[in-house]
């Protein structure tokens, strides 16, 4: 499930506790709707940027659909928090 | 007069449109754009000159091994050394890892010390730090001043008899900072020390001559000077390159290999710069190597520094209108190269440089630069970098600056 929401992820330049995950396109809106659900909100500028918290993780989401979270142990932990959110219908 | 509307004609990539917009490259610091001439010779090679060099005695791969020379001849030419004293590797990293294995592993010992800058760059700094573990030696780090130039009585008050090499960059790929090579060289040599420069942001912008630098080792890369990516260069004085092993082996680098069945193998190596150069080598790397190198050399590389000094001029000028911006490094042009690291009040670099990216095609470099400890010296986790070359226009500049303005008023409301 959380394949038809994210087309790539990738780990950020240098930092070793923050990725790059990119949202699949077409569903760019159902993917912020989920997170909007999920997340702390802590800044909503609509079509700049949305930064929230979820259990100690940051996410920034930018626009077309690219998400950036932080704080990570690694990359089970980035597949965990993104199945929470991502993984159930 | 220099045209940058001109040069701009040479280079394909910078007619692209992304999201119906012009593109803005500045991360040229991290690799620059190559001009169809480069794209045109590389391609020539293959379509006309392709084969192996040093080995074949048939005329098209004497063709190649003349323009594989010639190319090395070129860039010997470009920096004022001979062409024995051109190793061809594949970036500056291979060719820092070069001298430290092939020079440290065979002369350093348990207690020398070797002195870095805090602003180098990871590939001089992890080089060393492997070779140290070996050989049981001290790696020192000299300091900034805090404007961000290299605390020159600080390195001096870290010389020592024990000083075996200094290895310093000559321009920050972060802070743009310009070290004085020649005379950090005086002071190595001084002390009998190796003066080894990393010189991958400073050969593509400036005017560099090896002989008047009086450096031992110089490493640069290909793909940051217009060339293609896969080809590097090591220089080294005549006599280092000469009295040094290998760092690896295999064909084209050996003179001979006598082996006998159930014994020994007794080999001798090539004299340089092919002992240095084992297997088949990026032929047609080198080959648009040399070409990036006369398009340099036509331009004249004294009018891509004036230009560069320009463009910084005018960015830093225009970055201080910017709200809630921090600039790090030297302000002064004239001692810095085209590189400006910042943070916009309000944003994580990686949101930034993402946003500056969609919003305008603008197109930074953001994270830590593989500079992580210059960074942590001055008190920051990343940064944004702005870096510039022949092709950049101030028009490019009012549009990065502009987005940087929108962003930062964006997140005062």
């Amino acid at each position: 499930m959380k394949d038809k929401y994210i087309r790539a992820t990738q780990e950020l330049c240098d930092l070793e506790d923050a990725y790059m995950v990119i949202l699949n396109e077409n569903i760019v809106n159902t993917a912020i709707e989920k997170l909007r659900k999920f997340l702390e909100i802590i800044t909503y500028d609509d079509g700049v940027i949305v930064r929230g918290l979820y259990k100690g993780k940051y996410f920034s989401l930018l626009p077309e659909g690219i998400l950036i979270v932080k704080y990570l142990s690694g990359w089970k932990e980035l597949d965990e928090v993104l199945n929470n959110i991502f993984g159930e219908e | 007069m220099y045209d940058v509307y001109k040069i701009r004609e040479d280079f394909p990539i910078l007619r692209k449109k992304l999201r119906g917009k012009n593109i803005i490259y500045l991360d040229n610091a991290a690799t620059s754009q190559k001009p169809v001439q480069v794209v045109e010779a590389i391609s020539r090679y293959y379509r006309e000159y392709n084969a192996n060099i040093h080995r074949s005695a048939y005329l098209l791969a004497r063709e190649a091994t003349q323009i594989y020379d010639e190319a090395r001849r070129e860039v010997a030419n470009f920096i004022g050394c001979d062409e024995d004293e051109v190793v061809f590797v594949r970036n500056t990293t291979e060719a820092l890892n070069l001298i430290a294995y092939s020079w440290g592993l065979n002369n350093l010992h348990n207690g020398d010390e070797i002195i870095l800058t805090i602003m180098d760059h990871h590939s001089n700094i992890v080089p060393w730090y492997l070779i140290c573990s070996i050989k049981k030696c001290r790696i020192k780090f000299a300091d900034i001043t805090d404007d961000g130039y290299l605390n020159l009585s600080h390195l001096e008050d870290l010389l020592s008899p024990k000083t075996r090499i200094i290895s310093v960059p000559h321009v920050s790929n972060v802070l743009g900072t310009i070290n004085d090579v020649e005379y950090i060289a005086k002071l190595a040599h001084e002390y009998n020390a190796l003066m080894i420069v990393d010189g991958a942001q400073s050969v593509p912008h400036i005017p560099v001559n090896v002989n008047k630098l009086d450096v031992d080792f110089l490493a640069f890369s290909g793909h940051k000077m217009l060339g293609p990516t896969g080809i590097g260069v090591l220089y080294g004085k005549h006599s280092l390159l000469q009295s040094l092993n290998p760092f690896m082996g295999g064909g084209d680098m050996i003179k001979s290999v006598e082996c006998s069945i159930g014994g020994g193998c007794r080999i001798s190596f090539e004299y340089p710069p092919r002992r240095y150069e084992a297997g088949t080598p990026n032929i047609a790397g080198a080959v648009g190597l040399m070409e990036a190198v006369r398009y340099l050399k036509r331009v004249g590389m004294d009018n891509v520094r004036r230009h560069e000094i320009d463009l910084t001029k005018y960015t830093l000028d225009k970055l201080s209108e910017v709200s809630g911006i921090e600039i790090y490094g030297p302000k002064d042009p004239a001692h810095k190269g085209g590189v400006i690291a910042f943070n916009l009040e309000g944003f994580e670099p990686h949101e930034l440089a993402i946003l500056l990216d969609q919003l305008n095609n603008v197109m930074v470099r953001s994270g830590l630069h593989c500079a992580q400890p210059l960074h942590m010296r001055l008190g920051i986790k990343a940064s944004v970098r702005a870096s510039f070359y022949l092709y950049n226009t101030k028009e490019e500049i009012d549009i990065f600056v502009e987005t940087l303005k929108i962003l930062s008023r964006k997140n005062r409301m």
